[in-house]
């Protein structure tokens, strides 16, 4: 309180059991409380300030005269001025004890007047008894203190400074000195020390004699490296003690959550602070006592970043399941004293979510955590209510916003998604790629799928099985869908995987559909199954009727040998049709060299095809007729934006000629791709060869079945829109828009000049990565 | 193993094998009975026998840290360590951390040489601890103190040798905490507790130090009151005889210690030639808290 122009100076004492001797008193041991003092509570930031050793003489040393320490201290809102006098007594077991006499006012530039009040330092005095709420009263009048030239110079010196024994100073001048230094939270004097625990902790030293001071630079050049003290921080050195004493507090978590909020306090200061109390040596060396367990658990909720690493640290212990317990059972006290630990302590949240975030896309690379993540977002732990409550939620949103954007093409957007979620764009890099084409899956992402079945959240199931095994287990399925085979998920189109009985059924239905389908011979539209019956009946009866006709002649052989060579010929005529077949194909095919049929024919491995299959006539008029349809676009986009009209996965020298562009190969490249065949894969083949036109069938096959089609109409070829094939020319449909997406074309494009965003983007999406 | 790889220096097939689950431990004793002297000499671990069973005392954190450099900068220096601050904080009294790596004493049948490690962290709590038990009653610091007291199976109960006169203050105040440990066990846990007699370098204390059964005999009522709870409970006591100075000589042995006061509270006394310091007896009552198991090499001079 001020008072026209007078300060209260309070006061408080080490408080200890006097004792009275024939010389005067000792210590009879500490009370645990202080004595003769005029103030209480003893502000809460100056309790800190002492706790944390920042008045601390170190032990053993013994100067005559008394030691005085100055220092400013701040926190929980207050600003103190502190000036310690220290002095030495003995205790009745014959030992020296420091004691400390404090005298502070609040404010900061307050010791000057305590010092002007004091005049000669006031010692420890167990008999100067004070009342509560009856402090000194001293005048507020500055008095000017000159600092000499050699003083001056001494403030350019590195902190803290050590003032020379030999030069005569008062402790007046080293609080002169810190007020000259540049501004700073912490200023903080001592005087005549021989001796302090933390001199890294002052800004200008007076040592009491010549070894004090080779003493004290002897101690500050080992300890140079040390960072420097934060207010506030011997609170939080209390609450991490607590934390792993399992004595936690509400009060603890609370000074964890406010250091958390304080940007200064980064995740290197945790890093040190917590080292100190050794969870870098307990992670390295391994060691697995419970309180390190406590510790690390408190690392891992404090920097997100260090949660895999304290699970892997778990992982390889045999005993982790006991150690997770632990570290269980301390995320459970911590929830009993703060219940709506959520809702309170948001800063402690946000690390806790930014954690798991760090888990999850550790775990794609890094399997061997997987149990344990399991349980840390299973068991009923801080981490677990976090991810139940909130972040499941949240990474089914992004999700979904990454799906729309992708789908929409939105790349501003999804860029704006990675900075809106820093805490999963690490993650969205990743998998971004899978819904794009071509189809693909990566087993690592299997783990995720396994975390999340445990977890229970079945979107988030289902999405990271289809990424890891390119589709989903019948059962998570059905969970979202009992009656499709495929849905669209977070825009991304995930199918159900077929177990045994759906493979059974598949051939029954095939073997059905098969005889039910129809068939047009010579002209006439039936069932398979009568045509069947009838080619039966005229083989068998044919067969019958040349036995019953053919007996004789049979019977002497002579007629084979006169059918033989016809049969040569018409081999012969067959292969020259053929040859001309291939010519006209490979007209029609890509312009890339066809290899010599003359060459094939000696490769056991490519039969020859004795003609083109109806399937393949089929197919591949349906890609002239994509041709046909797309030559337009393609022509305009390359007239419209010459130097980069298509992705890289098309070779330039399909359209370099701009007169003649060849429209067939850049599509027959988009079907490749889009079947998953490779890039050296030649069309042209596969009019010519069995084995070609089957690998080519099968990937048709393949591509059907991945765009949802039944198996009984996935039949491997592509078919016109108005065919009457089984699937009426939807893979065809199919086929056409995924072309122009390979391409991107767009049916409003011609109509539509490009955005600039639009032109730049001549890259894959997923090469934003 | 890509990501983890690089922070990992020890994988655990070359770590030594880690002993006692549970090696949270409290040194309680009354004022003066030279508890932060034992935990400093410990963790400085000077002139070590190349004989001993003890291979390496690691200091984990920096507290423990602290007590080398009080080891080294007071106590070497043959300047006496002040008394410990009674913190109103049970949280802010210093907790040390230990790793303490011993040659397992049966590889030599396996013939391995194969490591085994107590990593023990220990809280020293001030002497008035002990007294505050005898005459404070209801107070919370106190409660505080006794809760935390609780959660350590092994209590270390260093008694200085030549306080015997306080025998009768030390069974009450034993007694009076057994009976809180008994109050606050909500599952009967076994429990250990370790009777240390301190300052064996005294001559009258060491010549019985192999007999430590009959040093405790000095506190017939302490060992008394303890033997009653090890036989009416799942808890168990051992005795030890320690000193933190050790002795000068091996046929004519003396203290290495200057006394500088002898009263009925024991001696206080500095070490008198730092660099002949080596200590006697510290790691085998931690051994024993620990496992469960005597460690008869660790009770070797």
């Amino acid at each position: 309180m001020i008072m026209q122009n007078k300060i209260d100076i309070h006061e408080f004492s080490t408080g200890i059991e006097v004792k009275g001797t024939p010389n005067g008193w000792e210590s009879g041991g500490f009370t645990g409380e202080y004595m003769n003092r005029t103030i209480d509570p003893i502000p809460q930031a100056v309790l800190d300030s002492i706790a944390n050793r920042q008045f601390a003489l170190a032990e053993g040393v013994v100067t005559a005269d008394p030691a005085m320490v100055g220092r400013v201290v701040r926190g929980y809102g207050e600003i103190w001025s502190v000036v310690a006098v220290v002095t030495r007594g003995r205790d009745d077991r014959g030992r020296g004890v420091s004691l400390y006499r404090y005298f502070l006012s609040q404010g900061d530039g307050r010791i000057e007047t305590i010092l002007l009040w004091m005049g000669k330092p006031r010692v420890f005095n167990p008999f100067d008894r004070r009342d509560i709420g009856q402090p000194h009263q001293a005048n507020l009048s500055p008095k000017e203190v000159r600092l000499t030239e050699e003083f001056r110079e001494m403030l350019n010196q590195s902190l803290p400074i050590l003032v020379p024994n030999e030069k005569p100073c008062a402790a007046l001048r080293l609080n002169e000195m810190t007020r000259n230094l540049p501004p700073n939270d912490d200023r903080a004097w001592a005087y005549k020390v021989a001796m302090l625990e933390r001199p890294e902790y002052f800004q200008v030293i007076y040592p009491a004699d010549d070894q004090a001071e080779m003493v004290i630079r002897e101690v500050l050049n080992r300890r140079q490296s040390l960072p420097v003290l934060t207010s506030g921080e011997s609170g939080i050195k209390t609450a991490i003690k607590a934390v792993t004493n399992v004595r936690v507090r509400r009060e603890h978590i609370e000074t964890l959550e406010n250091a958390l909020g304080n940007s200064q306090l980064n995740d290197k200061y945790w890093e040190s602070i917590l080292d100190k109390e050794g969870a870098s040596q307990a992670f390295r060396e391994n060691l697995y006592g419970d309180r390190y367990v406590r510790l690390l658990t408190l690392k891992a909720m404090l920097i997100p970043q260090f949660l895999p690493y304290f699970l892997d640290w778990l992982a390889e212990s045999k005993e982790w399941k006991t150690h997770y317990a632990t570290s269980l059972s301390l995320q459970k006290w911590m929830l009993r004293e703060a219940p709506k630990f959520t809702d309170d302590f948001s800063n402690l949240s946000e690390r806790l979510k930014f954690g798991i975030c760090y888990v999850i896309d550790c775990l794609v690379d890094e399997p061997q955590i997987l149990k344990q993540s399991q349980l840390l977002l299973t068991d009923s732990g801080l981490w677990s209510q976090l991810y139940q409550k909130s972040l499941s939620k949240e990474l089914e949103a992004v999700l979904s916003l990454m799906g729309n954007y992708i789908e929409k093409r939105q790349k501003q957007n999804l860029q704006s998604l990675r900075v809106q979620y820093p805490q999963w764009s690490r993650l969205l890099n990743k998998i971004n790629k899978f819904w794009y084409p071509p189809e693909q899956h990566d087993p690592n992402y299997k783990s995720l799928a396994k975390l999340f079945e445990k977890v229970g959240t079945a979107r988030l199931v289902a999405i990271f099985y289809q990424i890891g095994e390119g589709s989903v287990p019948k059962p998570l399925f059905d969970k979202l869908s009992t009656n499709k085979s495929e849905i669209v998920l977070f825009k991304k189109k995930i199918y159900r995987r077929k177990n045994l009985g759906d493979r059974a059924k598949e051939l029954t239905e095939e073997v059905y559909f098969f005889f039910c389908g129809t068939v047009d011979i010579g002209g006439i539209n039936m069932s398979r199954f009568m045509a069947l019956i009838i080619l039966l009946a005229v083989f068998t009866g044919g067969f019958a009727l040349g036995i019953i006709v053919r007996w004789p002649s049979l019977i002497a052989g002579s007629e084979t040998a006169q059918i033989q060579p016809n049969n040569t010929n018409n081999n012969n005529n067959q292969q020259s049709n053929n040859a001309n077949n291939s010519n006209n194909q490979q007209s029609t095919s890509e312009p890339t060299p066809v290899p010599n049929n003359n060459n094939n024919e000696g490769d056991q491995g490519k039969r020859v095809q004795a003609s083109p299959s109806p399937e393949y006539n089929m197919t591949n008029s349906a890609i002239e007729a994509i041709v046909d349809d797309l030559k337009g676009e393609i022509e305009l986009q390359v007239r419209n934006f010459p130097e980069n009209p298509f992705p890289q996965t098309i070779k330039d020298d399909f359209y370099k000629e701009k007169s003649n562009i060849n429209s067939k190969g850049i599509v027959i490249s988009c079907i490749k791709d889009k079947l998953g065949l490779p890039t050296d894969f030649q069309y042209g083949d596969v009019g010519k060869e069995e084995q070609k036109w089957a690998e080519f069938s099968t990937a048709i096959r393949e591509y059907q079945l991945r765009k949802g089609a039944r198996s009984i109409l996935a039949d491997g070829v592509i078919s016109l829109k108005n065919a009457t094939g089984k699937d009426k020319g939807q893979t065809r449909k199919w086929l056409e828009e995924d072309i122009r997406e390979c391409l991107e074309l767009s049916e409003s494009q011609s109509n539509q000049p490009r955005t600039p965003d639009r032109i730049r983007r001549r890259r894959w999406p997923w090469e934003i990565n | 193993m890509v990501l983890f790889g690089k922070q990992k220096k020890l994988n655990s097939s070359s770590a030594p094998k880690a002993l006692g689950n549970d090696s949270v431990l409290r040194i309680i004793g009354d004022r003066g009975s030279g508890k932060t002297a034992y935990l400093a000499s410990l963790a400085y671990w000077p002139n070590a026998s190349r004989e001993s069973p003890v291979k390496s005392i690691t200091p984990i954190g920096e507290e423990a840290q602290e007590l080398i450099d009080q080891a080294r900068d007071i106590l070497e220096q043959g300047l006496q360590l002040e008394p410990t601050d009674l913190n109103a904080d049970i949280n802010e009294v210093k907790d040390y951390n230990l790793s303490i790596t011993l040659k397992d004493r049966f590889s030599w049948l396996q013939g391995s040489s194969k490591l085994v490690q107590l990593n023990i962290s220990c809280k020293d709590y001030a002497g008035e601890f002990f007294s505050d038990l005898l005459y404070k009653k209801g107070d919370p610091k106190l409660e505080d103190y006794l809760g935390d007291c609780c959660l350590a199976r092994g209590l270390l109960m260093l008694v200085d040798g030549t306080s015997h006169r306080k025998d009768n203050e030390f069974a009450m105040g034993m007694e009076k905490l057994l009976m809180e440990i008994e109050r606050s066990d909500m599952e009967t846990n076994h429990r250990r507790i370790a009777l240390v007699l301190s300052k064996c370098e005294q001559s009258e204390l060491w010549v019985n130090r192999h007999q430590p059964k009959k040093v405790a005999s000095r506190f017939p009522k302490l060992s008394a009151q303890l033997e009653t709870w090890s036989q009416s409970s799942t808890g168990t006591v051992e005795y030890f005889t320690t000193s933190a100075f050790g002795v000068l000589g091996q046929h004519y042995p003396e203290p290495n210690s200057m006394r500088l006061k002898r009263s009925r509270h024991g001696t206080t006394s500095i070490i008198k030639k730092p660099k002949l310091w080596r200590p006697f007896g510290l790691v085998s009552p931690i051994y024993w808290l620990c496992t469960g198991q005597r460690h008869s090499e660790l009770d070797r001079d």
